[in-house]
């Protein structure tokens, strides 16, 4: 189990997370929504030990995590909106480091095969400052990929990516989701047809579980450009739910 | 020449642009009022009048310092020293083809019909005019020097002439360097684009066979310098000049675009950071550099090792990054540690340690010797969490597999000056030189990982290297015993050790 307990976390005298508490059960994927600025950032960065809360404890099969020497663990793996990259070393460099970091076996054939799906085959040699934003995505959800973690945390994954991308990424989750990982993705959209495990909505500086139904609605209305609507909207919704 | 005329009004109106910027940043706002302006523009004049003062009275303390025969030799010398830039000069705009362009350049001329000739032209006018003006200035004070002891009745007009000279001399040059560059640059010169290297051996035999040839722009400023500028001469340069114009429109008209285009797209990334860009964002522009000779030179044959061993495989990656970042990277860390060794060996053998200048140039120089960066990789994996929470969560263990490669490098060639140098202090200066080193890469760590207990924030390396370096300096000074300085030095290594291993993401 992947517990969040009394999460608090402020910048400065901005309360962005307030005794928040949720949990995740392993191989589930779950989907974080919430309007621009409601803290998913902040909140997946807490979770993957990038940001110190102030208060609150995260707890991985009952294991407190960040209280060892290492701030982070190697369990967890975050990919953030804008990931950035080791300017000298190549596509393939990228993986085959991280792969021989985490002992990964036969990764040359998970490599290659993941290069393949997310179509990324022909730039195995190219440098990522040189490649789009979609596909430096493309490189960092392979990154998270190919090293299996136990947790991984997406931070708007799709917004990049083109159709095909995404209907892979999604695929490639319910692989790792198969292999019994807990699954965290801030997005406002699924890919068509597609569902998830479990539904969270960030609002007022809590996390609370919503159904399917809620989440397409929230969507519409995410997606819907007028913020006091939105707002107003939102707490309606966060209300019924 | 109607492109020409389009292109003369487009640049006028940008350097007016220009022109009322750096007026605002000197006080004179084009709002304020008219007196207010002749104020600061008295001022500026009188600040100019100042320096110009102050840089012809230093040149004539230093020309009457001068033996009688020195002067002699300077001019002498002079030629020498004026081909020698020529040469570097061609080199570097054959190395990087020198036309600038900025992201609106690149979005309209560039793909417009104008008439390239002129654009490069234009171009070059506006690239070379400040330099040129810098170089006519010295030009002037060297011409000034020459002849202010033979000849004091004459220093003004030689001074002038000098720079007259001079700025034609180097518009000569640019425009000829140019025009062998936009030749070079033709769609159909591939061919002529490697074979135009051999220039440079052929100038340096043509230097040795034919002086007088190769000498020749250094002998018609020594000769308008001390004879004075003959309207033969004058009218010889301003038809040489005229010359290399029509050549560079000519050259220029047949570039091919595209590759200047895309030599371009780093300027123009540069440029749009603004014109302070090299303060504010110096490790942007430095990335930019960076990723532009990454793209342009060929992959070095030189596969990641990867292991069982994070050690190995984290020391492999960082052999890696820095023979990206410079093939020749590995020269420079063994000549950086050669060089700094060499340089506080022949301070302290020279002054003795009984001085305290002596241990300020040290520390200075221990100050200044942060690039090339021992622990860069470490920088780099540090400043990104997202690549950091994919690297082992033994941290000192990834200093010290991302450092070993450049201290072993540096420490190698600290340790060939010793020896070669100093050889009956190779036993201390070794042991020395090691402390010191880890002590460095200590502080380069401080400059990413918070220091916890003290400071509670990033360390500046400079300001490190002077906090550290009192209480060495201050015991070795007042002690004048080497021994005693070593271990203050490995008390600091420790001390620094224990905050680094203490602080975060060392510890959480």
């Amino acid at each position: 189990m992947f517990k969040v307990s009394e999460l608090s976390y402020s910048y400065g005298q901005h309360q962005v997370l307030h005794n928040l508490s949720f949990e995740l059960s392993p191989g589930e994927i779950a989907i974080l929504a919430g309007r621009n600025g409601a803290g998913k950032s902040t909140l997946l960065r807490c979770l993957a030990g990038w940001s110190k809360p102030e208060i609150g404890g995260i707890y991985l099969d009952d294991r407190l995590l960040f209280q060892e020497q290492s701030p982070q663990d190697p369990d967890i793996i975050f990919v953030p909106d804008v990931p950035d990259f080791y300017d000298e070393l190549t596509i393939w460099e990228h993986l085959r480091l991280i792969s021989s970091i985490y002992h990964v076996a036969d990764w040359e054939e998970e490599a290659d095969n993941l290069l393949v799906a997310f179509e990324l085959e022909d730039a195995a040699t190219a440098f990522p400052f040189s490649l789009s934003r979609g596909m430096r995505q493309k490189l960092a959800l392979i990154m998270a990929l190919i090293v299996r973690p136990k947790v991984l945390f997406l931070d708007e994954p799709f917004g990049p990516l083109d159709i095909n991308a995404t209907m892979t990424v999604w695929q490639q989750l319910k692989v790792l989701k198969a292999y019994g990982s807990y699954i965290l993705l801030s997005s406002h959209t699924l890919p068509e047809g597609s569902q998830a495990d479990r539904y969270l909505l960030m609002q007022r500086q809590q996390v609370r579980v919503i159904d399917e139904t809620q989440f397409d609605s929230m969507s519409a209305l995410l997606n819907y450009d007028d913020s006091t609507d939105e707002d107003a909207n939102l707490d309606e919704e966060a209300d019924d739910a | 020449m109607r492109d020409l005329a389009i292109l003369g009004r487009l640049e006028a109106k940008r350097l007016r642009s220009k022109l009322n910027y750096w007026l605002k940043v000197l006080g004179m706002d084009p709002e304020d009022s008219r007196f207010y302006r002749i104020y600061v523009g008295l001022f500026w004049l009188y600040w100019v009048f100042f320096m110009w003062s102050y840089g012809t009275e230093n040149v004539y303390q230093i020309s009457r310092r001068l033996p009688s025969d020195a002067t002699g030799s300077i001019a002498q010398f002079i030629p020498i020293v004026i081909f020698i830039g020529q040469i570097l000069y061609l080199f570097s705009v054959f190395r990087n083809q020198p036309v600038r362009l900025n992201g609106a350049d690149i979005a309209y001329l560039a793909i417009s019909p104008i008439h390239r000739g002129y654009l490069v032209f234009i171009n070059l006018l506006l690239n070379t005019w400040l330099p040129t003006l810098f170089i006519a200035v010295v030009s002037c004070f060297v011409g000034m020097l020459i002849v202010w002891q033979a000849m004091p009745g004459t220093v003004g007009l030689a001074g002038l002439f000098a720079a007259i000279t001079m700025a034609l001399l180097v518009f000569i040059t640019t425009t000829l360097a140019w025009s062998i560059s936009m030749f070079r640059l033709r769609p159909d010169g591939g061919t002529f684009r490697l074979a135009s290297w051999v220039i440079f051996p052929i100038l340096i035999i043509v230097a040795v066979a034919l002086p007088q040839i190769t000498f020749f722009p250094g002998f018609v400023w020594v000769s308008a310098v001390t004879e004075g500028l003959t309207p033969f001469i004058g009218a010889l340069l301003v038809a040489l000049s005229a010359l290399g114009i029509l050549l560079l429109v000519f050259t220029g008209r047949r570039v091919d675009m595209p590759v200047i285009v895309e030599e371009n797209q780093m300027y123009a990334r540069i440029a749009r950071l603004g014109p302070y860009a090299s303060y504010y964002a110096r490790d942007l522009i430095v990335r930019i550099h960076k990723q532009h000779r990454l793209m342009k030179r060929r992959r070095v044959r030189f596969a990641l090792m990867t292991s069982r061993n994070n050690f190995i495989t984290l020391m492999s990656q960082s052999v890696l990054m820095s023979l990206r970042e410079s093939s020749f990277s590995f020269i420079m860390l063994i000549l950086q540690g050669f060089m700094v060794t060499s340089i506080v060996g022949t301070v302290v053998s020279a002054a003795g340690l009984d001085k305290i200048q002596t241990w300020a140039l040290i520390v200075l120089g221990l100050m200044m010797s942060r690039r090339p960066d021992i622990a860069s990789t470490f920088r780099s994996a540090m400043q990104t969490p997202w690549l950091r929470q994919f690297l082992p969560s033994n941290v000192p263990m990834v200093l010290a597999a991302y450092s070993v490669y450049s201290f072993g490098l540096i420490y190698l060639g600290s340790l060939i000056a010793i020896a070669v140098a100093f050889p009956s202090y190779i036993l201390t200066g070794a042991t020395f030189s090691l402390f010191i080193g880890i002590t460095l890469t200590i502080w380069q760590a401080f400059t990413v990982v918070p220091e916890k207990h003290i400071f509670k924030r990033e360390l500046q390396y400079e300001a490190s290297v002077l906090v550290s370096g009192i209480p060495i300096v201050a015991v070795g000074f007042f002690s004048q015993s080497l021994p005693m300085t070593m271990i203050t030095t490995a008390f600091i290594m420790v001390i620094a050790g224990y905050l680094l291993y203490q602080s975060y993401p060392f510890s959480s």
